[in-house]
C-alpha cells in the first residue's frame, strides 16, 4: 500500500508510529536506564517503578546501559521523557551556577 | 565567584561552602526526541510532541539545531553544526528557548560567527553580556520617530544628492565588481571622526557567503584605518552551512538592536542579502517547503522585510520607550530612548536587471537605493553611482543646514547635465551657454569622483560643493579638478571656515573666504 501510494520516504516514520501504537494498545512501556556501573536487574526495575508513575500498571520493557561518563546516579528514559539524576548533569549545573 | 586573586588556602573550603549552601540540585525532567533521519543539514526528529517552532534543540554531543517545521508526528530542524556529528537514533533535548546571541561591549573589534562565537583567534569574548534574541519583532509605530540626523558616509556623491539618515534603510544595488562593498566600508571608516569626538556610530559588518580571503582583507583594511575599534564583523562564509548564512543577518540585527535600545547609534551592513536569499531557498527546499517563483519559498519577502524593519529611529521619551514591544528580559532596566539602527543592505544584480525578483522585493522595502553602474565604473567614475535613478526617501531631513543649502540643486543639475551630454554628442557646434553648462557638468562629475578609503568630512564636502555651485572651477581644465580638490582641502584645513562648516553653519564671510582660496588655487594651477 505504501509503495502503491508512493509514500516510501515515510516508511521509517510509519514504522515508529506503528510501534508506538502497538505499545500503547498492549500497555507496554519502554524504559532505558543508564548507570555509570552495571547494576542488578531487580534494582533497575525498582528504580524505574520508583522514579515515574508512568510505569505503574504497565508492562515494562527495560533496557540497561552502562555509561561511565555520567560518573554516578542514573538517567531514565521512558518513551520521550528523560529523567536525569546523573552526577555529571548535576556537576554541569553547578558549573553554570558558579 | 567575586573574590580577588589573593585567596588564602585556608579560606577555600569556607568560600566553597558559602557558594554551595543555597544551591538545590534535583533530578531533571525533560522531553526528548530521537533522530529518525539526518542529511544535508536537516534532521528529522521523532517525539518532541510539545516542541515549539524556532526552538533551539541540543544533541548529546553539543551540536545545536533550530526547529523549522512542525509536522504531525515529527519535527524538522536545521543543524547549526556539522551534519556528520549526528546519527540516526541520537537523543535530542529541548532547550525551551529561541536562538539568542550574547552581545557585549567587548564584541567591538572582534570577528564572530552567526552565533556570537569568536573566530579571529583572540580568545573568548569576556565581560558582561546581554542575551539578545536573533529573531525579534520590530519596534511598533508608536516607538519610532522620523529620521532627522545625518549618517555621514564621507562620500560627496552620496551625502550631497542621496543623503542617508540615522534609522534609514538605504539599499546599495549593482552588478558584481561595481564598488558596493567599497561604499559600505568607506561609510564605516568615516565613522572614525564621530567615534573620536563623542558621537559614535557603532558598526556591524555582516558578511554572508563571502570568501574568507575577502573578509580577511576587509578586516585588515578596517584595522589599518582605525575602524575596527568600533566595528563588529559577523561572518558566515561560503564554506559555512546554509543555516549559518541564513541566520547571520539576523544576528547582526540583534547586535545592532543592543546599541539601538540602549540609546546609542548603530549601522549594520548586510553584504549581501542576495546570498542570504539563496541560503534560505536552499534551507526551504531541503525542508520540503513549497517553492514559488525562481524556486524561492513563498515567504522570501517576509525574510527581508522582517530583517530590515528592525532598523529604526526610536523616540526620545524614556517613559514610553520602556514599554517597547517585544523587549527581551535581559534588556529591561537598560533601555534608553533616542537610539537608532541604520541598515545598508547590499543586493547584487545580474546584468543590471533591477526588475528581477529579489531586487524588486528589497527595493520596495527600503527607504531608497543607490544604483551602481558598470559603465560608469569602467569610465573611471568611482563611486559609480547613477544619480539619476538613485534616491533617498529621507532626503534633506538627513542633511545639516549648510549641506542642504549648497547641495539643494546638485541632483537636478546632474540630471540635466546627463541629458544635455547625450544630446550634445549628435551636435556639431555648441552655443556658449550649452558649452559652459556641459563644462560645468563635466567638472562637477569629476568632483564627485573620490578615491577609495578617503572619506571627506562634511565641512570639506560643503566647501567643495560651494565651489561647484558658484562655478569656481570654471577657469581650470577638467584634468586639474583632482589637484584643485587637494589644494582646496589643504588650504582650508584648520581654518575657522571649515570648523563652522563642520558644525553646519554657512555665512557670507565663509563663502567669501572659500571664493578667495579657490581663486588662489586656480591661479596656481594656471601657471
Amino acid at each position: 500500500m505504501v509503495i502503491r501510494r508512493k509514500r516510501e520516504k515515510y516508511i521509517s516514520f510509519i514504522l515508529y508510529s506503528y510501534v508506538e501504537q502497538y505499545k500503547k494498545r498492549n500497555n507496554i512501556i519502554d524504559v532505558i536506564i543508564t548507570t555509570a556501573h552495571p547494576i542488578e536487574e531487580a534494582t533497575a526495575y525498582r528504580i524505574a517503578e520508583f522514579s515515574s508513575p508512568e510505569t505503574t500498571g504497565k508492562k515494562v520493557q527495560l533496557t540497561q546501559l552502562v555509561n561511565p561518563a555520567i560518573i554516578g546516579g542514573y538517567t531514565l528514559r521512558i518513551n520521550n521523557i528523560l529523567i536525569d539524576a546523573s552526577l555529571s548533569r548535576q556537576i554541569d549545573d553547578l558549573k553554570q551556577i558558579l | 565567584m567575586s573574590r580577588t586573586d589573593s585567596i588564602k588556602p585556608e579560606e577555600i573550603s569556607e568560600i566553597l561552602l558559602s557558594e554551595l549552601q543555597d544551591i538545590k540540585l534535583s533530578s531533571k525532567y525533560e522531553e526528548v526526541g530521537t533522530v529518525l533521519q539526518v542529511g544535508d543539514g536537516v534532521v528529522q526528529i521523532y517525539g518532541l510532541d510539545h516542541a515549539e517552532s524556532q526552538e533551539v534543540l541540543m544533541f548529546d554531543n553539543g551540536t545545536k539545531a533550530v526547529i523549522m517545521n512542525l509536522e504531525e508526528d515529527y519535527v524538522s530542524a536545521i543543524l547549526l553544526g556539522p551534519t556528520d556529528l549526528v546519527e540516526e537514533g541520537d537523543t535530542v533535548h529541548r532547550t525551551k528557548r529561541t536562538p539568542c546571541i550574547a552581545v557585549s561591549e567587548k564584541m567591538l573589534g572582534r570577528v564572530i560567527n552567526s552565533f556570537g562565537e569568536p573566530i579571529d583567534g583572540h580568545g573568548p569574548i569576556e565581560g558582561e553580556s546581554v542575551m539578545m534574541p536573533v529573531e525579534r519583532k520590530a519596534p511598533g509605530v508608536i516607538f519610532r520617530q522620523p529620521v532627522k540626523e545625518p549618517l555621514q558616509t564621507g562620500l560627496i556623491a552620496i551625502d550631497s544628492m542621496i543623503p542617508i539618515g540615522r534609522g534609514q534603510r538605504e539599499l546599495i544595488i549593482g552588478d558584481r565588481q561595481t564598488g558596493k562593498t567599497a561604499i559600505a566600508i568607506d561609510t564605516i571608516i568615516n565613522q572614525r571622526y564621530g567615534f573620536e569626538h563623542g558621537d559614535p556610530v557603532y558598526c556591524i559588518y555582516v558578511a554572508i557567503g563571502q570568501k574568507a580571503s575577502t573578509v580577511a582583507s576587509i578586516v585588515e583594511t578596517l584595522r589599518q584605518k582605525g575602524a575596527l575599534e568600533y566595528t563588529v564583523v559577523v561572518t558566515a562564509g561560503a564554506a559555512d552551512s546554509a543555516a549559518m548564512q541564513y541566520f547571520a543577518p539576523f544576528s547582526g540585527a540583534a547586535i545592532g538592536e543592543y546599541f539601538r535600545d540602549t540609546g546609542r547609534h548603530a549601522l549594520v551592513v548586510y553584504d549581501d542579502l542576495s546570498k542570504q536569499a539563496v541560503a534560505y531557498r536552499e534551507v526551504s527546499l531541503l525542508l520540503r517547503r513549497p517553492s514559488g517563483r525562481e524556486a524561492y519559498p513563498g515567504d522570501i519577502f517576509y525574510l527581508h522585510s522582517r530583517l530590515l524593519e528592525r532598523a529604526a529611529k526610536l523616540i526620545d521619551q524614556q517613559e514610553l520607550i520602556v514599554h517597547m514591544n517585544d523587549l527581551p528580559e535581559s534588556l529591561k532596566g537598560k533601555v534608553k530612548g533616542g537610539g537608532s539602527l541604520t541598515a545598508l543592505p547590499i543586493i547584487e544584480t545580474q546584468a543590471g536587471d533591477v526588475a528581477a525578483y529579489i531586487p524588486t522585493n528589497v527595493i520596495s522595502i527600503t527607504d531608497g537605493q543607490i544604483f551602481l553602474d558598470t559603465n560608469l565604473f569602467n569610465q573611471g567614475n568611482r563611486p559609480a553611482i547613477n544619480v539619476g535613478i538613485s534616491v533617498s526617501r529621507v532626503g534633506g531631513n538627513a542633511q545639516i543646514p549648510a549641506m542642504k543649502k549648497v547641495a539643494g540643486s546638485a541632483k537636478i543639475n546632474q540630471a540635466q547635465y546627463s541629458e544635455l551630454e547625450s544630446f550634445s554628442r549628435f551636435s556639431g557646434d555648441l552655443d556658449p551657454v550649452t558649452a559652459r553648462t556641459l563644462d560645468t557638468g563635466r567638472k562637477n562629475t569629476k568632483l564627485m569622483v573620490q578615491p577609495q578609503y578617503s572619506p571627506y568630512k562634511v565641512g570639506e564636502q560643503i566647501a567643495l560643493l560651494y565651489c561647484s555651485m558658484h562655478s569656481l572651477m570654471s577657469n581650470i581644465k577638467i584634468t586639474q579638478v583632482p589637484a584643485f580638490i587637494n589644494k582646496m582641502l589643504e588650504r582650508l584645513a584648520g581654518t575657522e571656515a571649515i570648523a563652522s562648516l563642520q558644525k553646519g553653519l554657512i555665512t557670507d564671510e565663509i563663502g567669501k573666504s572659500i571664493e578667495t582660496i579657490a581663486a588662489d588655487v586656480t591661479a596656481e594651477l594656471s601657471k
